[in-house]
């Protein structure tokens, strides 16, 4: 059993990893949900295996223990408010206040960081994501618009020399 | 995809991200998670605190899957111990924090985003002047106060939501030497720091109970700590430098009465200031945000409710007065700043950018409200929704 999920997570984890980073916005947090999300994953193993879209499951369960390690009290709430502010000091290597996009990305409002990690990096279809989040396609739509303009800017100038 | 779709996928795909967990840690931590569901299904969740060694190997709190939020509970308070057990009155079925008591509802999804400026009232509508910085590029605010209604509804039959807190500030000539948080975090079954690792984690005995103390990987972080007392409530503890000893030493002498923590007992206390409570878990609150993306990049956050600035205090910030209120400075390495302080009473003002402390304060003075039909806030405002 272990065999199969360690293939498994081997895998997905990259994707994942990635997708919770930009839905979270916050590389941190971003680690420990992500591991969270497959060790609950691996608990009900193996029907995780089963799952229709596992790295859509696999995201909304690790954001969903972000939110609500961040709802646990206003105290960890300012925490990590400042760390979203601050995002370098939490990954001191990859120097992302220089990084727009990343910056961009971390200061868009939570649910349009799932659906841009759930579009572009999970590939998801708009209606896929509708039926990930519960929400509607049109709202998959507006929220992805808005989205990609407020992230032009930032890639316009991360690429400007 | 349009090319700008591809475009931006690529650009993400370069986003660093942080390490995966090994797979043994993954594994331990599934082990946990499959001991407590049964536990839980067998109402044994808490008595599982004391019977199951398994150290929590990702440190997160909760799994989500705990069981409904238990009927009223009319069983007496536990007795009290000989042990520092400072929370006699703590009802085990009834989590001591809002987060804990949200956590069993799942899901509830009730965070409204505010629909645009108007939604703010005044003392949360709050902006730098426009001379002072360039005007923000995105807005937006959250409301949790019907979040936290279907939250009290759901628990009418359990004690209020403590807020068991209490921050020890040390300071020496309006600079900050050290701080301590301490707080009940509830009886979540399990330490979130589990056993001694070598390195980073250790464990003190303080009489009966045993304090496990973790420090980051990151040198000058600060170090957490955490133990349960004889009534099953955990408490955290997370400070900038204390001693071990010192730590023992809280432990042995911290009590509760009536509610409040008290400290005065503990040598690091009696030589600094105690701000308690430190900042509570009434939900009901508002937050604010606008920023700016350059020159220079700036950070507002308003937040409705009665915390002290003191809770940003870290070692090497400054006392400073902004505007005529207490505020407090922070330097870091980077060369970004932040300051911190109340408006009024009950809001909450916190500045974070990228110049240094004397612009930094130039502009949180010049910050006032602003009228909802400010172009600077309602041009940028953005939900969720688009």
């Amino acid at each position: 059993m272990d065999e199969d999920f360690t293939a498994w997570y081997v895998a997905l984890r990259p994707r994942v990893l990635r997708a919770v980073t930009i839905a979270v916005g916050d590389r941190d947090l971003a680690e420990e949900a992500t591991a969270e999300a497959f060790a609950r994953a691996l608990a009900r193993w193996p029907a995780g295996a089963a799952l229709d879209s596992p790295v859509a499951w696999l995201l909304r369960v690790a954001v969903n223990e972000v939110r609500s390690r961040w709802r646990r009290g206003r105290l960890e709430r300012r925490h990590l408010q400042r760390m979203a502010a601050e995002p370098e000091r939490h990954a001191p290597a990859a120097e992302p206040r220089d990084d727009a996009l990343w910056t961009a990305v971390a200061a868009l409002p939570e649910r349009s960081r799932q659906v841009v990690a759930m579009r572009y990096v999970l590939d998801l279809t708009e209606p896929e994501i509708a039926a990930a989040l519960g929400i509607t396609r049109g709202t998959v739509a507006s929220t992805l618009s808005r989205a990609r303009q407020q992230l032009a800017t930032a890639l316009t100038r991360e690429e400007t020399p | 995809m349009t090319p700008f779709d591809d475009e931006l996928a690529r650009a993400l795909a370069r986003v660093p991200v942080g390490d995966y967990a090994p797979i043994t840690e993954v594994q331990a931590r599934a082990r946990q998670l499959r001991t407590r569901r049964r536990l839980a299904g067998a109402g044994l969740a808490l008595a599982a605190a004391v019977l199951v060694a398994v150290p929590s190997a990702l440190a997160l709190g909760g799994d989500g899957d705990l069981p409904a939020p238990a009927p009223p509970v009319d069983t007496p308070s536990p007795s009290p111990s000989p042990s520092p057990s400072p929370t006699d009155g703590f009802v085990a079925d009834c989590p001591v924090l809002y987060g804990d008591r949200l956590d069993q509802l799942r899901p509830v999804d009730a965070l409204v985003d505010v629909a645009d400026p108007s939604g703010l009232p005044a003392p949360v509508r709050l902006l730098w002047d426009e001379d002072a910085a360039p005007a923000p590029v995105q807005a937006f605010a959250t409301d949790n106060r019907q979040e936290a209604a279907e939250v009290a509804a759901a628990f009418d039959h359990c004690p209020a939501v403590q807020d068991l807190s209490a921050l020890v500030v040390q300071t020496s000539d309006g600079v900050v030497e050290r701080t301590a948080l301490i707080r009940a975090v509830g009886g979540r079954a399990e330490l979130s720091l589990g056993g001694p690792e070598p390195g980073y984690r250790h464990t003190l005995d303080a009489g009966s109970t045993v304090i496990h103390v973790e420090y980051p990987l990151e040198p000058g972080s600060g170090f957490r700590a955490e133990w349960e007392d004889a009534n099953g409530m955990i408490w955290q503890v997370s400070a900038s430098t204390v001693t071990d000893a010192e730590l023992v030493e809280l432990v042995e002498t911290m009590r509760v009465e009536d509610g409040v923590i008290d400290v005065s007992r503990w040598s690091v206390a009696q030589t600094g200031q105690v701000v308690q409570p430190a900042g509570g878990e009434d939900e009901s609150v508002l937050i604010a945000q606008a920023m700016t993306d350059a020159d220079p990049w700036l950070r507002l956050t308003v937040s409705e409710n009665d915390a002290a600035i003191w809770l940003s205090a870290t070692p090497g910030g400054r006392v400073v007065d902004v505007g005529g209120a207490t505020g407090l400075v922070s330097e870091y390495d980077d060369g970004t700043a932040s300051v911190a302080w109340q408006p009024e009473p009950g809001i909450l003002a916190w500045l974070y950018g990228d110049v240094g402390t004397d612009e930094l304060l130039a502009i949180a003075e010049s910050v006032e409200p602003v009228p909802a039909d400010d172009q600077r806030l309602a041009g940028v405002w953005t939900t969720s929704d688009g």
